[in-house]
Order: structure tokens, then C-alpha cells, then sequence
């Protein structure tokens, strides 16, 4: 690995763990959610990119070297966990690979069996890929690792709408599709971590009281998170790719989680506020408003939220999704790094 | 109490219900549940009558290029019972299948729903293709790019969008009654 990166004061880790600890290290660290922008820089389709472990490998070493951010990305598209229930994949030339048409029924819940990540090559992909970044990244640089929660999962193997029909009919049959989902996670997870992932996204949208009301998520929900966190064995970000997270903070607070999530479309400084000094934040600038954005927009947009989440650690500026666009060009997030780099030093200069 | 009262409520509850969404007041789930019940009440009071649709243009709805579907389900569900007649495209059609349909049946007003930035970006192609070929048609946006990006409705030169499915209705309803000189 080289970069003169290496020149920092403090590894991509060390500022991660130290902002962790709620300590200002030598700048504000960043994550650059990048999924299939590898496949941009290498001129290939975002189906042969992630067919190749070694490509996806040499592509986020590359973009890390670029850009600088804090962390590297061993996912690949979420929309792969459709497959182990039935699911195709549909690739595109312009976009994240979609899920496609829901694979279950309500009826086929009842004669489910929970898949193995073993029998599926794309599962087995990414975990290659982490291995090889593990090797290139040793203890320097940390690997993002993540999973559709078992109660998020149902809206790629259901649909959503199903899946609402199924939260507000069948208790049994709901509990039956959530306790599948459980032990695949966890076999997911862990096997993310093992192969060399430092953390895992614990990807949630249906969590947020934007999805259904806070008391069924307390139901429901939150009883699977209050079960698995505790048994993935490594750190979590609680992540609501873009949904709110305030109204149902407090009682995400109290679940073993690193870090949570703020959506673009909460105020920063209240999630600061509101945070426990347990966990600390990541977010929340939108990536969809910040693929038009001028240069002059995009060093309001990065001083806005260093100054409304930098302060003593415990922040980590990202966008709200956990997935950057593909419509997002290179000079966008050069830019964007230029500004986080310059503005995030500690001591802040704009307190 | 007849079919008309009844629809005059339920218009109004889910219009409330819709303002309740925008402000973040009540969830998805809610709008869809809401939407399904009034549904059910119409056929479950009024089983041998179907809701009058107005004399108005047909309505037809599609999610392009994408297979999120629940925002149509929802809009389906409030056209009806908003008295429009709905034709469902259907989901995941491409740029070009959408401008044959337009053509073919002749449209006039489309609501298309999005979930991706990538299949909200193609709507901006399907605007094109049908300027190109001088096609009359009032297209009205919505879905989740949309709320996060205001200005993306303009870039992909829709008519208008809505923030939620109530107030997309609303604006259609206003830009027909324009177009036919109606109050």
C-alpha cells in the first residue's frame, strides 16, 4: 500500500477510532460510499466489475489513493441478498444493480429455509474482495462491510407493500420470515467480518418512523436488532439510508451499535444533541442535491455539517444513503474531499 | 348517506393524511394502510356501485425504468377514489416501450413514480423523445429523488411533481380543469 497518505498524523483507523472515543484526532474523518463507481473508473460494466474481486480490489485501492477518504468499501450491491431467496439480479449500465421483481409470497413463507452465503458465488465475491483489501489495508485503513437487516430484507423478498400487508396481518407468519432472516444475517455478517470487514452496515430503512409507525417498529423490528447486534461480532453502523432517524433515536441509543445514521433531511447538530456519548454519527449531506452542486455550493454544504457535526469527535461526514450515484462524476468528490480535508481540521476553525 | 359523502371524507382524510406524510408526521405504512381502507369501505358500503369517475380525461400511471412499485399502488388507489379513471402501465418499462404507449393510447396525463436517481434521470429522455415528436402530454413526477432534489423535476422537464401523492392529484386536477376552461 502506498499513498502519501501515509504521511498523516493518524491512520484512516486511528482517526475513525479516536472520533469513536468522542476525541478530535487531526481532521474530521470521511467515508466515500462507493459501491459500483469502480466499475466508472475502470471503463467496464458494473456486472463484470463486481464478477472480479481482484478489479473491485484494485478499484477501491485505487479510489482511496485518489480521494483520501477513511475507509475503503467490500460491499458490493445490496441487491445481491435477493438472490438466496429466488431473486435475479437486473444490471444497469447508469445505476446500482436493482433487486427486481420481489422473489416470495406470503403463502411461501411457510415452507422457507434459510440459504447459505455459501452457495451463492456473488456472496463468496465479496468476500474475496475483503480479503484482498484486508492484505492491501492491513490495520490502516478500515473496510466497510454491510447487510440488509432481517427486517429491512422483506422488502426485496416480499415488496414493500406485501410486506406491510404481512406486518399488519400475520404475527406468526411475520415472526416465522424474521427468524429466517435472523440466521442469514448473522452467518452474513460474520463471515464479512472474518474475511477482513472492520465494521458492519446494519442497512435499516424500515426502522424509520418514515416507514411505519414508531410503536410496530418497537414490535417488531427493534426486538430483531435488540437480538442479532449482540451476536455479529464486530462494530455496527445502524444505518436508515435516508430515512429519519430522530423520532426513534432514543430507543435506537440503547441497542449495541457504534454508529447511527442522520438523514439529510434532519438537522445535524440536533442528532449531535441528541446522541449519546456511546455512539457517534455518520452523515448527512444528500448525494442527489450534491451531484448538480456548483464549488461554492458543495464548501457551504461540507462546512455546514463539520460545523454542526465536528465538534469533539463522535462524527463522520458521509452522505445520508450509504451509496454514492453513479451520476456523481469524479470532479464532484474530488471537490468534496478538497473541502473535507481543508475545512475538517482540528481544532475547527469556525467554532 | 350516499356514495358521494362517503367519497367527499375520504378524499378529505387522505388529503389530510397526505399533508400529515409531508411533514413527517405519519408514515408510508399509514398512507398505504389508509389508502387500502378506503378502498375497502367504498366496496364494503357500496358493493354494487363503482366510484363515478369524472367526465375527465383518463389518467395513467407508470414507475419507469425501475420495480419500486409502491408509490403507484398508493397514487392508484387516490386517483379512484378521487373519481379518475385509472389505467396502471404497469412497472419497469423502458424509455421507449413509454413513448409507444403514449402514442398508441393516445395519452394525455401521466403520473410516473420513482425510486432511483438513475430511473428519475431517464425520465428527462422519455420528456425529449416526446418533445421531439410535438406529443401533447401533461407528465406530472414523483417519488423519493424527487423530495430530496427539488429542482429534478425541472431538469427532467416534467410538468410538475408532487411531494405526495395527494398534492400530485391535486396539481393534475388543477392543470386539467385549466386545460378544459373548467372550475
Amino acid at each position: 500500500m502506498s499513498s502519501n497518505l501515509t504521511k498523516e498524523k493518524f491512520s484512516s483507523m486511528e482517526r475513525i477510532l479516536q472520533t469513536l472515543s468522542h476525541k478530535e484526532s487531526d481532521r474530521v474523518p470521511y467515508i466515500l460510499s462507493f459501491t459500483h463507481h469502480g466499475a466508472k473508473l475502470k471503463n467496464i460494466s458494473i456486472k463484470n466489475y463486481f464478477s472480479n474481486p481482484q478489479t473491485v480490489h484494485d478499484a477501491q485501492l485505487k479510489l482511496w489513493q485518489k480521494y483520501g477518504a477513511d475507509a475503503v468499501i467490500g460491499v458490493h450491491s445490496f441487491a445481491m441478498e435477493v438472490e438466496p431467496w429466488g431473486g435475479t439480479m437486473i444490471y444497469y449500465t447508469d445505476g446500482p444493480p436493482n433487486s427486481g421483481k420481489p422473489p416470495l409470497s406470503i403463502e411461501s413463507i411457510d415452507t422457507l429455509e434459510v440459504p447459505s452465503i455459501n452457495d451463492f458465488p456473488k456472496f463468496q465475491n465479496v468476500l474475496k474482495t475483503m480479503k484482498l483489501l484486508k492484505e492491501s489495508m492491513t490495520d490502516k485503513v478500515p473496510i466497510v462491510g454491510g447487510l440488509i437487516s432481517p427486517f429491512s430484507l422483506p422488502i426485496i423478498q416480499l415488496g414493500l407493500n406485501k410486506y406491510i400487508d404481512l406486518l399488519n396481518s400475520d404475527p406468526k407468519k411475520l415472526e416465522n420470515l424474521l427468524t429466517i432472516n435472523q440466521e442469514f444475517c448473522l452467518e452474513w455478517a460474520n463471515a464479512q467480518l472474518e474475511a477482513g470487514a472492520t465494521f458492519i452496515c446494519y442497512f435499516d430503512p424500515m426502522a424509520s418512523t418514515d416507514m411505519i409507525p414508531r410503536k410496530k417498529y418497537l414490535e417488531t423490528g427493534y426486538k430483531v436488532a435488540e437480538k442479532i447486534l449482540p451476536q455479529i461480532k464486530g462494530p455496527t453502523v445502524y444505518h436508515f439510508t435516508s430515512a429519519r432517524v430522530l423520532p426513534i433515536l432514543d430507543e435506537i441509543q440503547k441497542l449495541p451499535c457504534a454508529v447511527i445514521s442522520a438523514s439529510s433531511l434532519e438537522d445535524l447538530s440536533e442528532m449531535k444533541e441528541e446522541s449519546s456519548s456511546k455512539q457517534s454519527i455518520i452523515g448527512n449531506f444528500d448525494a442527489i442535491k450534491f451531484r448538480v452542486m456548483k464549488e461554492e455550493e458543495i464548501e457551504e454544504m461540507v462546512k455546514e455539517c463539520i460545523l454542526k457535526g465536528g465538534n469533539n469527535g463522535g462524527y463522520i461526514f458521509s452522505d445520508n444513503h450509504g451509496e454514492l450515484p453513479w451520476q456523481i462524476s469524479f470532479e464532484q468528490i474530488e471537490l468534496l474531499s478538497k473541502f473535507i480535508r481543508k475545512l475538517g481540521k482540528y481544532p475547527l476553525k469556525f467554532n | 348517506m350516499n356514495i358521494k359523502d362517503v367519497e367527499m371524507i375520504l378524499v378529505g382524510s387522505l388529503n389530510s393524511i397526505g399533508q400529515d406524510w409531508e411533514k413527517g408526521d405519519v408514515s408510508l405504512a399509514q398512507v398505504y394502510m389508509s389508502g387500502k381502507l378506503c378502498e375497502n369501505i367504498i366496496s364494503e358500503l357500496f358493493p354494487e356501485i363503482e366510484i363515478e369517475t369524472h367526465k375527465f380525461p383518463k389518467v395513467y400511471t407508470v414507475v419507469l425504468d425501475d420495480y419500486h412499485v409502491m408509490g403507484q399502488k398508493i397514487l392508484n388507489v387516490l386517483l379512484k377514489i378521487n373519481g379518475y379513471e385509472v389505467i396502471d402501465l404497469g412497472y419497469g418499462i423502458s424509455v421507449d416501450e413509454l413513448v409507444s404507449n403514449v402514442k398508441e393510447m393516445k395519452i394525455k396525463y401521466l403520473m410516473i413514480s420513482t425510486l432511483m436517481l438513475r430511473a428519475a434521470l431517464k425520465i428527462k429522455e422519455f420528456t425529449q423523445k416526446i418533445n421531439e415528436q410535438n406529443i401533447q402530454l401533461t407528465c406530472i413526477v414523483g417519488g423519493a429523488p424527487f423530495n430530496f432534489d427539488k429542482n429534478l423535476w425541472k431538469e427532467v422537464n416534467a410538468n410538475a411533481m408532487g411531494v405526495s401523492t395527494s398534492e400530485g392529484i391535486q396539481i393534475l386536477t388543477k392543470m386539467i380543469r385549466e386545460d378544459l376552461n373548467v372550475q
